[in-house]
């Protein structure tokens, strides 16, 4: 088998796989790396704090085999549909609402993008609008499909001040020579500050991405709740094709437990990032341009006994996987969809992630937390 | 509705987008069978029509090589749509006009026979004026308005830098190019997103190939299909013929979406801006000039990777606010000996 097939053979299972499954797959996910009840309650003597709890409801595997299915369909549209059937009538109706304000908030950033005629001069709080409001729809359509299935819940991991990981990345790009990197990361938490560099090398290509992150908490002391300020330097060398993209941006990003608003989702979170970044895009020995860059998006995840997933969606149109290849009015507008998840053993685990864009990027790394 | 989204689903994980119609692009100018077939050379027009001794082309370039092959010595009826007024046939002999970019020609075949559309001006390396407009989309009523000023400004021909049509349907790809005819100079087009909304081969059997290249008194034109804010691996390839030619004294590149949005957190734009960043390094290395795009319904004037470029989407689809700008076309005044090219903002409202 040629390159060229392994590479359009990954293209295929990665869009079947993330792309028109992602959300089922990630939630059962969860669901099959959960352990029963009594290996539930061991798992959670490692942690720090009181788990976290869901209301109970009393139902059995077909009724909930039937909620699963109506989470699916009319859950597709009508969100909460799965709780609804659950018996769950409180939870369904909060996910309904949900829904709603996200639909307008994608209606009313799409219109008011169109009145504008996507005018330089609003067209950034409006597609952060739109934005906002997919996250919500997106949001509680997985959040009805996990809440059915009635993972009994877990916390975050504790914070740590050192976390490094240590890894390998593959991405499968039809426009690139490269494909294997070597990945390593750092975060670094003194009090409220985080200093996180990371660097992506390819091993097969002149092609490198280095991005140091400084990131100040202004609320939340733990990984389950809290509001950062992030600023961040990223230097992308192409050096093959003879160019280097440097970003510096500033962004507020955010996890919050779902719990929050709707019990019943106890052990699940939602994240929200948004802000600007300025490129500087240099063409060896020939020129120099600049360019704006939105970054932003929004993510749902679960806690596992041992670690977290989530599913995200990422508005960047730099980096590896960059923005979505779509065919007509839509092209060149969305950014990229990833799941990531990882899992803890005492002080060392594993690191997975996923992403579909430009590109189609898998990763998996081993990664250190110390001095707890 | 439900195929569309089915579509929509399935496109968003898929890196080929844009390959099909790449693919598309290598038949352009290809047609018939053994009793009589016709092939313009680089696919520079596209066959509207070929049956008993009659062929029909729309020409996407201001010359052509056209080759015409007969099973037995034949007469032939060649009409060739979008052509300049004084285009004239090396081998043919013309027809009466009733439009002036509509031009036809009696060749008499036998075996395979070639032909030239040219003009007497095509090796001429004095200043001249092309004009530049994008972007008509559902303004399609309004768009002789844009014409008249376009025939006012007296430019050799005009690029339509895509987005001829809303959803890219046979109705309004067929209204187009009627509304054409009453535009006294042809327009050659690349296709926009919105030209892409049925299908893919649609757009090329009615105006040609998305990507291609020409040359016109000392300035090479070259078209890129980046309607679905990439260009396609094969499109890629053929840039290899077409950049860096010493001879080229100007070299214009066209395409719909531009790698760069100046407003970049719109990103009116290449989905990757890596790979918009590789394709303004080849068109740069290649000796291009200067850069029009279309998309952005407003007018931009910048630099990419050292290129002049321009966005003008004022064809008349809804325009972008708070800018002052509104319908619009460029001119473009280009002095091939000299390696200089001036535009001009021509304001229709």
């Amino acid at each position: 088998m040629t390159a060229g097939a392994w590479r359009r053979a990954i293209d295929s299972v990665c869009s079947a796989a993330l792309v028109a499954a992602l959300p089922q797959i990630a939630v059962l996910l969860v669901v099959a790396t959960a352990p029963p009840a009594d290996a539930r309650a061991l798992a959670e003597l490692d942690t720090s704090t009181t788990a976290p709890t869901a209301p109970a409801l009393d139902v059995g595997p077909g009724h909930r085999a039937l909620a699963v299915g109506a989470a699916l369909v009319p859950g597709l549209l009508l969100h909460g549909s799965g709780h609804f059937v659950l018996g769950d009538s409180d939870t369904a109706g909060t996910l309904l609402m949900l829904e709603g304000i996200g639909l307008l908030g994608i209606v009313g950033g799409l219109a008011g993008i169109a009145i504008t005629g996507a005018s330089g001069k609003t067209v950034t709080p409006l597609t952060g609008i739109t934005i906002g409001g997919a996250g919500l729809f997106t949001t509680t359509f997985v959040a009805d499909l996990y809440g059915v299935f009635g993972v009994a819940p877990s916390r975050a991991q504790p914070l740590t001040p050192i976390e490094t990981s240590l890894g390998v990345a593959y991405v499968s790009d039809r426009i690139f020579e490269y494909g294997v990197f070597s990945t390593w990361s750092l975060d670094l938490r003194f009090d409220d500050l985080r200093l996180s560099p990371s660097a992506w090398v390819a091993l097969d290509d002149d092609n490198a991405r280095l991005r140091g992150e400084v990131a100040y908490r202004v609320a939340g002391d733990s990984r389950a709740a809290y509001l950062d300020l992030v600023g961040a330097l990223t230097h992308h060398h192409y050096g093959s094709e003879g160019f280097a993209i440097t970003t510096g941006e500033l962004a507020v990003a955010s996890r919050l437990g779902t719990d929050w608003l709707i019990p019943a989702l106890a052990g699940t979170f939602v994240e929200g990032a948004f802000g600007v970044g300025l490129e500087g895009h240099r063409f060896f020995d020939l020129a120099t341009h600049s360019a704006t860059l939105l970054v932003g998006g929004f993510a749902f995840g679960a806690y596992l006994p041992r670690g977290e997933v989530a599913l995200y969606y990422d508005h960047r149109h730099d980096g590896f996987a960059a923005g979505l290849k779509m065919a007509g009015l839509g092209s060149g507008v969305g950014g990229h969809l990833g799941a990531r998840g990882e899992w803890f053993f005492g002080d060392l685990g594993v690191r997975v992630g996923a992403e579909t864009g430009s590109a189609h990027v898998v990763s998996a790394a081993l990664v250190y937390r110390g001095l707890q | 509705m439900k195929k569309r989204l089915l579509l929509l689903l399935f496109a968003t994980g898929c890196l080929d987008v844009a390959d099909g119609r790449a693919l598309i692009d290598l038949e352009v100018g290809r047609a018939g069978d053994a009793a009589l077939s016709v092939e313009v050379e680089d696919g520079l027009a596209t066959v509207r029509g070929i049956a008993g001794n009659r062929v029909g082309l729309w020409a996407n370039a201001p010359t052509l090589d056209v080759t015409l092959q007969s099973s037995a010595p034949n007469e032939v009826e060649l009409t060739i749509e979008n052509v300049l007024a004084d285009a004239h046939l090396e081998g043919g002999e013309a027809l009466e006009r009733e439009i002036a970019t509509v031009g036809r020609w009696r060749v008499a075949v036998a075996g395979r026979t070639t032909v030239r559309l040219t003009t007497d001006d095509a090796d001429d390396l004095d200043p001249w004026r092309f004009a530049v407009f994008a972007d008509v989309q559902e303004a399609i009523d309004d768009v002789q308005d844009v014409f008249a000023l376009i025939d006012a400004n007296q430019p050799r021909f005009a690029l339509i830098a895509g987005d001829l049509t809303e959803q890219g349907t046979e109705e309004e790809l067929e209204r187009f190019q009627a509304e054409m005819k009453r535009l006294g100079v042809p327009a050659y087009a690349t296709l926009g997103n919105h030209d892409i909304g049925t299908t893919d081969a649609l757009f090329s059997t009615y105006f040609g190939r998305g990507s291609s290249s020409f040359v016109f008194r000392g300035v090479r034109f070259t078209f890129l299909d980046s309607a679905s804010a990439m260009i396609a691996p094969l499109t890629d390839t053929m840039l290899d013929d077409w950049l860096g030619r010493p001879e080229d004294l100007l070299h214009v590149a066209t395409m719909h979406i531009a790698p760069h949005d100046p407003t970049g957190t719109r990103n009116g734009a290449f989905a990757s801006r890596a790979e918009a960043a590789r394709v303004l390094r080849r068109l740069a290395d290649g000796g291009v000039d200067a850069t029009f795009y279309g998309h952005v319904h407003s007018y931009y004037a910048f630099d990419n990777a050292g290129m002049a470029a321009f966005i003008t989407g004022g064809g008349g689809a809804i325009p972008e606010r708070l800018d002052g700008i509104g319908r619009h076309f460029l001119t473009v005044d280009v002095a091939p000996l000299l390696g200089a090219l001036r535009t001009g903002l021509v304001r229709v409202d």
